[in-house]
């Protein structure tokens, strides 16, 4: 949806609609946000993965810009979106990531002080409980829970990225959450566990 | 502390990239977009759309056919006298006429006809399945998986508890005086084995989709689900020769793969590849060239970049930390 003023236009929209014309202005966007969307794929797929596929996001988006609605002037939630379709397809890579968080290694820790050992020590073996619990959930609600949870994206955010409607992406957080919730509860001692959570 | 926060924390470690790190992908944005600019400078005689023709067809119609003549030549082998029997388990692939070009199919089935000449070992629960594998040159690890998925595991230097009547203990770590202890309070969750060998794969083709769905949650209509998950399998568990036969011949029959010659896997051992498309890159199964015996998955992404593993090991031993063992119960001799 192109159109408007093109001076009343902030931010990324701006650039985006000017790129369709100057294409080499859309390295800006690049610039402004490949880190962010590389580190969210990174979370999800893993470094090697995300070094690949944050580039496939950036080239899919700029040969979809001429579609951006330049009515949103910040363009990560968009970026978001494609990235996370990108991930679906790479759904294996996901799954064994989240399975392999549930293996407890002794060799990650080189902290020195002793409140910073225990909550690495602990956000370890939570690690291994939420890596299974993350592979229990639907596609569609680990990819709201996780833009929200690791992005920190606004229901709006993730709905403009997902093109879903803000009550779904209420809904899905919160089965995603029942799951997350459901999931920890199923641990006996679960009383000592919050003991030291909140500690922290 | 809520479950979002804790789950924060699983993303917190993971480092935000320079620029310059991404310097990759910047490069490929800057050349589409160069091209771009090209096209848009150039007057073009006329708009033209990329056709894809379905390549399906042909692929399932050259399947076909493949399957028939290693058919042939198999049964060949078998209706052959007894004396071609005790060369045929040294060097099965011996003889086999040699295929300076075989297609994908060729190669499945063949790699199958392989993997049946193997004595078969029917693991016990109790034990565990060792490999030792290489992701990356000169870097190899080392993994025990229990067999019945009830006794610890172990992955380089990782461990999981084993799952016993559907519960995993664990024991919270503990810091004390400077050192970590693997004493602290225990918790439980509930748990569902996690086998590495699976007494109710299928061992013919015919009703491992199924099974797959069933047991893996593979998608059967995405071809790069179902390939990666057999080669997860053949990778990490092990598979009754049968089983693994039966696997290949499932790949043979499924559209969509093709063979890459003169490919190597990421321990550098060179081979030939049963391939498929995987995202934007290509995944694909390398096995060796001459004996047909499997190597590993592997695969390159879209920028080129390359991952896998390489099966170096496999055996069925009795502890944790053995690689080498006492030999699993032999399975009857009843024509396998």
């Amino acid at each position: 949806m192109i159109g408007g003023d093109a001076r009343a236009l902030g931010g990324d929209a701006s650039v985006i609609e000017r790129s369709v014309t100057e294409p080499e202005r859309f390295a800006v966007v690049f610039d402004r946000h490949a880190s962010h969307i590389h580190r969210y794929l990174a979370r999800r797929v893993g470094q090697q993965a995300a070094d690949d596929l944050v580039g496939e996001t950036f080239l899919t988006a700029f040969r979809k810009r001429s579609r951006y609605d330049t009515s949103h002037p910040d363009a990560r939630p968009w970026l978001y979106g494609i990235a996370t379709n990108l991930v679906g397809q790479h759904r294996r890579e996901e799954l064994r990531r989240y399975r392999l968080a549930q293996l407890v290694g002794p060799d990650r820790f080189g902290a020195d002080h002793a409140d910073r050992v225990l909550a690495e020590v602990t956000s370890q073996s939570i690690r291994a409980l939420l890596g299974d619990a993350l592979v229990g959930l639907a596609p569609g609600d680990r990819d709201v829970l996780l833009l929200i949870a690791f992005e920190e994206l606004t229901y709006e955010e993730v709905a403009r990225a997902l093109d879903i409607p803000v009550g779904t992406v209420r809904s899905r957080l919160h089965r995603a959450r029942s799951q997350l919730r459901e999931a920890l509860a199923e641990t006996e001692a679960m009383g000592t566990y919050e003991e030291i959570l909140s500690n922290d | 502390m809520t479950e979002l926060e804790l789950l924060r924390e699983l993303g917190d470690g993971t480092p935000l990239a320079e620029l310059a790190d991404l310097a990759d992908a910047r490069t490929r944005l800057m050349r589409e977009i160069s091209a771009e600019r090209a096209a848009v400078t150039a007057p073009r005689a006329r708009p033209s759309a990329r056709i894809r023709r379905p390549r399906r067809s042909r692929l399932v119609a050259a399947a076909t056919v493949s399957l028939a003549a290693a058919a042939a030549v198999v049964f060949g082998m078998l209706q052959s006298g007894a004396s071609h029997v005790r060369s045929m388990a040294s060097d099965p692939v011996g003889q086999l006429p040699v295929l300076a070009r075989p297609t994908a199919v060729q190669v499945l089935h063949r790699a199958a006809f392989v993997a049946l000449a193997s004595a078969t070992i029917t693991p016990r629960g109790d034990q565990f399945v060792y490999t030792r594998t290489t992701q990356s040159p000169g870097h190899t690890i080392q993994s025990w998986l229990s067999v019945d998925g009830t006794r610890a595991s172990r992955v380089g230097p990782h461990s999981m508890p084993g799952c016993v009547n559907g519960r995993m203990s664990m024991r919270l770590l503990r810091e004390d005086g400077g050192k970590l202890r693997y004493d602290g309070p225990i918790f439980t969750r509930r748990c569902t084995p996690q086998r590495a060998y699976f007494p109710d794969m299928p061992t013919r083709a015919a009703g491992m989709l199924p099974y797959l769905e069933r047991t893996q949650g593979v998608r059967p209509d995405d071809l790069n689900d179902i390939a990666k998950t057999v080669g997860e399998l053949l990778d990490s568990d092990y598979l009754l020769p049968a089983q693994q036969a039966a696997l290949y011949g499932f790949l043979a029959q499924t559209p969509g793969i093709t063979v890459r010659r003169d490919v190597t896997d990421v321990a550098g051992r060179p081979g030939v590849g049963v391939a498929w498309s995987s995202g934007g890159g290509q995944a694909m199964l390398i096995f060796d060239s001459r004996t047909y015996t499997y190597l590993g998955m592997s695969t390159r992404g879209v920028g080129g970049q390359r991952s896998g593993t390489a099966l170096l090991t496999t055996a069925i031993v009795a502890a944790v930390g053995q690689v080498s063992g006492p030999s699993a119960t032999p399975a009857p001799t009843d024509g396998a």
